[in-house]
């Protein structure tokens, strides 16, 4: 019988014990002197021994209901003993045997996380943030529209008489949208237009200059609507928020700057959606043409006016937004040829003609 | 033993950053698979290292958590999380009723009010009676009642007082979850004085700001051995005091080299900064009397609940 001095802890008091662990089939003995120099002799049964390796060199066994009973051998005994009982296992609660493959394995491990994280960020979380984007409450994405639509509006100066004008040029088309739809002129030399959540669009002057038949204008005040009707602004705010509040979740608030990310996403003119929402919006705004029986060369002159114009570095701020012009002009033509069944609106066309006049007027 | 004759004893902490970081990441992967579910499991498995990696008198701690127990304080954690979000802020946004919004608003900060002190002794009860060291457990005797009332009503003079009271409110917190503490048959007492922990924190605090911050590791380094050295143990009516060796070039060095650490590895080095914080304070505290380690009697009884726990880890409550 094999004998071996061990550490012996009673459970009752924080006193080791120097004790002896005789190993017999089924039951450990354990003999040691206690504090008043008595021999004390206690059993354990195999079966009820839990054993985990506390630290490196440090092997514990635990017996019994709490207090319980521990004793300690270094690693060293412990491969001695578990020759003997095949049946301890170590309960390794540190997944050291993964530790003990060394760097490389954990190098891996590193590699796998950063490729599970890297899954998730471009794959998952995208469409989960559109779904939560579509959750929210038409009112109260109107009331945040609002909101955002008065913040914008600050130190523009706002044509009141080409808003009346185009508001009943838009009043002209069937937009197929439960928003209400209300536009915006503001006097800015820019060719710019962006859509706010709730139904606010805001048109920049320079564009109306620009364009030479209400085509182009149905075409824009389209594609502009149908970034609200699918909640695009939305959708890509949740996108973009919830990729910083991963990453900052993963990363730990670093110094704040996360923050300040976030913050500056809630700017909406520079928002830039995605190519597939950029392709949804013309999809719904050439399908808002033909059901308005208007041209949809509306779609491929307004392309092919900011591709041309696509060297004017103020015309760029606003394509940045909208890449693959090519692309677009072919698609749109390509629609465009099969639309028959045109009508002339005579209202269209005069309200097209006053604006035409005022976009030029005060210059 | 040669125990008794030794008056000045420390701790060792011989955790490894190469370890928890390991660790860190296995929870890490199990943790996004399993959509957080494995959490529990995971901070037990941290826990578990980080506790059998101090060392006292040639002694191993042990933390005997287990992932099951926290995962039932975690189901009642999200349980507890989705009804009172749902009712409370679902329900005036539904209705749009001023009554309602306001009723469920002061029922919000109300309810804030009484989850920290429950928090603080949950996880006082839960995560002491969990550790030992040499088979003789820790254990909190506190009682929920009276540290729901010395916070409530230390919050309320609070806000009757500007403010001013919360050093107070601090510090009694401090002298009764400390008091209650147990380790086996050794008692803790906590001295300190609201009056003074005020002066301390604003002396300190303005002279961080004159100096631009600069002063901001003496201030942490005044606070910690505030709380560190005011903490009495009791052992069969000997006393036996804490120090605190930590200096304010000492923290100094220790922020700026964490901060460097977890910015220019993108976060992935926050293990090694975790074991720099704990290899720092187990080095510089010192048990100073006549601490019999020989003659610790258990006196702890089982305990399992372990919904404090984690609503302490989630409002980052930390305790000392």
């Amino acid at each position: 019988m094999d004998k071996i001095r061990v550490n012996y802890y009673d459970g009752k008091s924080s006193k080791g014990y120097s004790a002896e662990l005789s190993l017999l089939d089924d039951i450990w003995v354990i003999e040691y002197l206690n504090k008043d120099s008595i021999s004390e002799v206690v059993k354990w049964e195999i079966g009820k021994v839990e054993s985990y390796q506390s630290s490196d060199k440090l092997i514990r066994f635990k017996y019994g209901e709490f207090p319980q009973q521990i004793i300690e051998c270094d690693a060293a005994t412990y491969e001695a003993l578990s020759k003997h009982y095949p049946q301890i296992k170590i309960i390794d609660r540190n997944f050291v045997w993964i530790l003990k493959k060394g760097p490389k394995m954990i190098v891996g491990l590193t590699l796998c996380f950063i490729g599970i994280m890297i899954c998730i960020y471009f794959f998952v979380l995208p469409p989960v943030a559109e779904l939560i984007a579509g959750q929210i409450p038409m009112e109260y994405e109107e009331k945040l529209g609002q909101s955002v639509y008065e913040a914008n509006m600050e130190g523009l100066e706002k044509n009141d008489s080409l808003t009346l004008l185009i508001n009943q040029f838009a009043k002209e088309i069937h937009f197929n949208t439960n928003y209400p739809i209300h536009i915006t002129v503001v006097n800015v030399d820019q060719l710019n237009a962006y859509a706010i959540p709730g139904g606010e669009i805001v048109v920049y002057r320079k564009i109306l200059q620009e364009m030479e038949n209400e085509e182009e204008l149905a075409a824009l005040l389209a594609h502009e609507v149908s970034h609200v009707h699918y909640r695009h602004s939305l959708k890509s705010i949740s996108r973009s928020l919830s990729g910083y509040i991963f990453l900052s979740f993963l990363f730990g608030d670093i110094s704040g700057l996360t923050s300040v990310i976030v913050e500056n996403s809630h700017s909406m003119i520079n928002l830039n959606y995605s190519r597939s929402l950029e392709e949804e919006a013309d999809k719904k705004g050439l399908e808002i043409l033909e059901a308005n029986h208007i041209s949809q060369y509306g779609f491929v002159n307004l392309f092919e006016r900011m591709k041309k114009e696509q060297k004017d570095e103020e015309y760029l701020k606003y394509l940045s937004s909208h890449p693959q012009l090519n692309e677009r002009i072919v698609y749109s033509k390509g629609i465009a040829q099969q639309q028959k069944n045109l009508i002339e609106n005579p209202a269209l066309n005069k309200t097209w003609a006053d604006i035409k006049r005022l976009s030029h007027s005060n210059d | 033993m040669s125990d008794l004759n030794k008056t000045q004893r420390s701790l060792t902490f011989y955790g490894e950053g190469s370890k928890l970081f390991g660790i860190t990441i296995i929870n890490a992967i199990l943790t996004v698979v399993t959509v957080g579910f494995y959490y529990p499991w995971a901070k037990v498995a941290k826990l578990h290292y980080l506790y059998s990696e101090f060392e006292f008198e040639g002694s191993r701690f042990e933390f005997h958590g287990k992932g099951k127990e926290v995962f039932k304080g975690f189901l009642k954690l999200i349980a507890f999380i989705v009804i009172f979000y749902g009712v409370l802020i679902g329900l005036p946004l539904i209705t749009q009723n001023v009554a309602v919004i306001i009723i469920s608003v002061l029922a919000v900060y109300t309810l804030m009010i009484f989850i920290i002190p429950l928090a603080l002794h949950g996880s006082a009860r839960y995560r002491l009676s969990r550790t030992s060291w040499r088979g003789i457990h820790f254990g909190y005797r506190g009682d929920r009642k009276e540290l729901v009332t010395l916070f409530v009503k230390g919050f309320l003079l609070t806000l009757v007082t500007f403010g001013i009271y919360a050093s107070w409110l601090s510090i009694s917190l401090r002298k009764y979850i400390i008091g209650n503490i147990r380790f086996g048959n050794i008692t803790f007492s906590y001295k300190g004085d609201g009056g003074e922990f005020l002066w301390l924190n604003f002396t300190n605090y303005f002279l961080s700001i004159i100096t631009l911050g600069i002063y901001f590791p003496w201030y942490m380094k005044n606070l910690t051995n505030y709380y560190i050295e005011n903490i009495t143990l009791h052992q069969d009516g000997k006393k036996i005091k804490l120090k605190s060796s930590i200096t304010g070039g000492g923290y100094f060095v220790l922020f700026l080299g964490n901060a460097l650490i977890v910015l220019f590895t993108l976060g992935f080095g926050t293990a090694w900064a975790t074991i720099r914080t704990l290899r720092y304070f187990a080095s510089n505290v010192t048990v100073v009397g006549d601490l019999d380690t020989e003659s610790i009697q258990q006196t702890e009884e089982d305990y399992k609940n372990a919904t404090g726990d984690d609503l302490a880890d989630f409002f980052e409550i930390d305790l000392i």
